[in-house]
């Protein structure tokens, strides 16, 4: 049997060029990115209640605290001054500084940190202050006002194939009560002016779903989400997976008639698939970094019509009315 | 079950600094259609309840910042390489600086080869920096966990510091048949490895990534070696060798292939497209590209990468005396002691040992001496005696003559090498005593402390006196000076030495002084290295090429031991050590008559 090997072939798909190495270096963030990582250490830096000063535009002096410090670096790691640097060009010209933009050590520390922060967080309150322009709460017009729970869940979806990887976010709420699920909940939340205050006096009802429960929809709706998704960024290599494994076929097959020192066991050739799939495999990997329950306020609407009570839930949290 | 990093966690310092990534386990797949798979978190769920049970009403506005941080991180990631922006102010710290040849190798091996390939580069250039790179990034990226790394057994402690101290990688070194499933990146050697009960658990797990060192004893497909990392169940595969092709196409057949099965096809196939005899291939164009599919050879030289220069000074020291007087008679003691072992059939190492340290120092011998002395008893009368000569030498010429060179550079720093500890402690004893800084450095040293020593040399120490155990790891670019107090017999430690200093990083060029005492064997092997094979003008990476065509390196010493051992004159022993040479110089011509080299890519 005549064996060309598969990458002799040309219908190979095109591997990656080789990039030029001014291409691997680390880029310069743009205006808009700075802004962004300006406010997030000033954040930061309020909430850990730390003192920040700006040496210059994109030099920042971070006084850490002695819980920062030991959050940073260890247990029992007294409180420190640090200079950070919000881009490369910056951490060139100040050698005393630590870089600090997304991917960099610190960087990823004090997310880390923010992560341990984040990740209690549960059992939230909303008060919605205004809807919108028009209404307020807590006026319901008539209507019954409870609030109800609701598991929100920030997901990372992670795009992996043999050489690359993306991700991106989104978050995905539950209704505990009807088991209605929200894209885009954290948003409406945020556009609701919500403020965290101690729960009113109003009734709060209790979660009929649990949170296991809560859980196992929302990977079914992850689930058909993807499904629906277009998968031209998995094609390219999924044959590439194909072309390997029909070369390793064709090795193994050629094996057997030979008398050569190799292994010609199946389970060398399983293990060799299954080497293959796993590391060319494209795959979305779906997985949650924080987590929140929140107790929102449903309105419910009743109107007798005809003898028939008729009723209304309406969410002012995302604007709709749940049927 | 995949795995990928959430978040680390921070605990304790050392696992603060070392990166420790905690791990989320995953459902089986979910085939969403032909295309693609979806891995659902697992323990995402046991972490939901855990904090709604044991973590309620923490602040919304943490939670709102982390949601802005995670979509600022996706949004702006600025690098093609995730490693480069996380240690770049590590790097800054620790003094390592990545060369582009490097990144495009780390690059390229992800990007292209997507995780499997050879590491050809040649020596010095840095090949555990880049199997790093590659590491950290897949870590980083969450598609590794569970990492063995397989090294020589002297090279497992090296791997161990610059995966530590280079990339902050969490490894430990295996010393327990538990380690195998209680850690996640483990460091071993691939003979401790290969052996039950290791090798049982080794093969019972699936690993993330596998990297072997010094690969090229993996190209016989008939040895333990290869038939055992063939059966590891590995994800990504990376390959350390600077000498792939040596004798043989079938040899790096048999590396491609435990790489990528079916690269080359068959071997049928592979010797009727490619090999023309065992040592000469056809059609090697092709060959070469479907080697540089898999493979990256990185060279030195100009327009590439260049080192700065060596400056090798051999020393010939006159003993004293007292010290000549000592050495002969202790010569006649060992040469009488030898033939009497070699006639009962025991061993002759003690005596072998006895006579290179005193080459090396007349305390180091003397230490030795009344070890022997303690041991013989009654019949101690002759080492007594060599003993009290010992102790008694008052001038020691090396000692002089290393005052005066480093009295020549004032307080530069210089970095003493010996192979003994007497000697190491002896040579420390002198230095203080002339009013130089000087710090110990030697296997015996805890990890700590060595960290402490190398500090207090880079910060305050004028000389650093280490043992060839206690180097290895220790890359001191910041110095430029080594002084070789004695000489190991085998020339690849004295190229571990030299490597410690004249290694990528280095900005100056390398002063090497060689001391060999005249009138004893240290001379005879001083010749042999200079002057026969010239090894220090050789460029970095030549002398184990050469030294694995003559045999494996370690045969260098038994040879040396050899002519010790038979020749009954001072005219046989230069004579064998010139035919030495010469056996040597051949096989330094061997490579060039290879054509099989020119398959490089």
């Amino acid at each position: 049997m005549s064996y060309i090997p598969s990458v002799l072939s040309n219908d190979r798909p095109a591997e990656t060029p080789v990039e030029s190495l001014t291409d691997l270096s680390i880029k310069e963030p743009t205006p808009a990115a700075l802004k962004g990582f300006q406010k997030f250490l000033e954040i930061f830096c309020q909430y850990m209640k730390m003192k920040l000063e700006w040496l210059c535009p994109n030099l920042a002096l971070l006084h850490l605290s002695n819980e920062a410090a030991s959050l940073l670096e260890g247990r029992r790691i007294p409180g420190y001054t640090c200079k950070l640097a919000l881009s490369p060009q910056t951490a060139a010209k100040h050698p005393d500084a630590a870089l600090f933009m997304p991917g960099s050590y610190h960087w990823d520390r004090i997310l880390e940190i923010v992560r341990e922060k984040a990740s209690n967080c549960s059992k939230y309150v909303v008060e919605i202050t205004a809807l919108g322009k028009a209404v307020s709460l807590p006026e319901t017009d008539g209507g019954l006002l409870v609030y109800e729970p609701h598991l929100l869940i920030h997901w990372c979806l992670n795009y992996v194939t043999g050489n690359v990887s993306q991700q991106r976010n989104l978050d995905l709420a539950i209704n505990l009560i009807s088991g209605d699920l929200f894209y885009g909940y954290f948003q409406s939340l945020l556009a609701c002016q919500l403020e965290e205050t101690p729960l009113p006096h109003i009734p709060k009802t209790r979660a009929k779903i649990s949170y296991k429960k809560a859980y196992d929809f929302m990977l079914q709706e992850l689930n058909y989400m993807l499904s629906n998704e277009s998968s031209a960024w998995a094609k390219p290599a999924q044959a590439h997976l194909e072309l390997e494994l029909t070369a390793l076929a064709k090795y193994y097959a050629g094996q057997s008639t030979e008398e050569s020192s190799f292994n010609k066991s199946q389970w060398e050739y399983d293990k060799s698939r299954r080497e293959l799939k796993q590391r060319l495999a494209p795959r979305v990997m779906a997985s949650p970094f924080a987590t929140a329950l929140i107790y929102a306020p449903i309105i419910t609407y009743e109107m007798d019509f005809d003898g028939e009570v008729l009723a209304l839930r309406f969410d002012p949290v995302t604007g709709q009315s749940l049927g | 079950m995949e795995i990928r990093i959430t978040v680390p966690i921070l605990k304790n310092t050392r696992r603060a600094l070392l990166d420790a990534p905690k791990f989320e386990s995953f459902h089986d797949p979910v085939e969403i259609n032909d295309a693609f798979r979806v891995h659902f978190s697992k323990s995402g769920l046991a972490t939901l309840l855990h904090s709604m049970r044991y973590k309620p009403n923490a602040s919304w506005a943490w939670h709102r910042l982390c949601r802005e941080a995670e979509d600022l991180t996706r949004t702006h990631a600025v690098s093609r390489l995730l490693c480069l922006t996380h240690l770049s102010t590590h790097w800054e710290r620790v003094g390592v600086v990545p060369y582009s040849h490097q990144l495009a190798t780390a690059h390229r091996v992800i990007e292209e080869m997507r995780g499997r390939a050879i590491l050809a580069d040649e020596v010095g250039l840095g090949k555990t920096i880049e199997a790093g790179m590659i590491l950290k990034e897949y870590m980083l990226r969450g598609l590794v966990r569970r990492t063995l790394i397989l090294t020589p057994a002297s090279l497992s402690r090296q791997w161990f510091y610059e995966m530590r101290e280079k990339f902050r990688i969490p490894v430990v070194m295996q010393r327990s048949q538990y380690d195998w499933l209680r850690h996640e990146c483990i460091v071993a050697s691939i003979d401790t490895a290969k052996r039950q009960p290791h090798a049982a658990e080794i093969l019972s797990q699936d690993w993330d990534m596998l990297i072997v060192d010094e690969a090229h004893r993996l190209k016989n497909s008939r040895t333990q070696n290869w038939q055992f990392i063939n059966s590891i169940s590995k994800k990504y595969f990376l390959m350390l060798t600077a000498t792939p092709v040596q004798n043989d196409l079938k040899e790096l057949y048999n590396l491609i292939t435990l790489l990528k099965p079916g690269q080359l096809g068959t071997y049928r196939d592979f010797k009727q497209r490619f090999v023309q005899d065992k040592r000469t291939p056809k059609d090697s164009k092709q060959l070469q590209n479907l080697l540089s599919q898999v493979m990256i050879r990185n060279r030195r030289g100009k327009g590439t990468i260049e080192f700065t220069k060596r400056i090798v000074h051999p020393v010939a020291v006159t003993l004293t005396e007292q010290e000549q007087q000592f050495y002969r008679m202790l010569h006649n003691f060992v040469r009488t002691k030898m033939q009497t072992s070699l006639a009962l059939k025991r061993t002759i190492l003690p005596y072998i040992t006895l006579l290179r340290e005193a080459c090396s120092s007349s305390w180091a011998a003397a230490l030795t001496l009344k070890k022997l002395a303690e041991k013989a008893g009654p019949d101690s009368k002759d080492l007594l005696s060599l003993l009290e000569m010992a102790v008694n030498i008052e001038i020691s010429a090396k000692i002089e003559c290393l005052l005066k060179i480093l009295g020549e550079y004032g307080h530069e720093k210089v970095i003493v090498f010996t192979e003994y500890r007497g000697t190491q402690a002896f040579i420390k004893r002198h230095l203080e005593e002339a009013g130089l800084a000087t710090v110990n450095f030697d296997g015996s040293l805890s990890a700590g402390r060595k960290e402490f020593t190398k500090f207090l040399f880079s910060r305050y120490g004028d000389v650093m006196i280490s043992t060839e155990a206690g180097a290895e790891g220790l890359n001191l670019q910041y110095c430029n000076k080594v002084v070789n107090f004695d000489l190991p017999w085998n020339p690849m430690r004295l190229e571990q030495r030299i490597g410690r200093v004249h290694r990528l990083g280095q900005t100056q060029d390398v002063l090497v002084f060689n001391l060999a005492t005249a009138g004893t064997i240290e001379e005879h092997i001083l010749k042999l290295l200079h002057e026969k094979i010239n090894m220090f003008e050789m460029v970095v990476g030549e002398l184990d090429a050469i030294l694995s065509q003559f045999g494996a390196s370690g045969s260098l010493e038994s040879r040396v031991i050899d002519i010790l051992t038979k020749a009954d004159s001072e005219e046989e022993l230069r004579h064998e050590f010139d035919e030495l040479g010469d056996d040597i110089l051949k096989a330094r011509q061997l490579p060039s008559e290879v054509g099989i080299f020119e398959l490089y890519p």
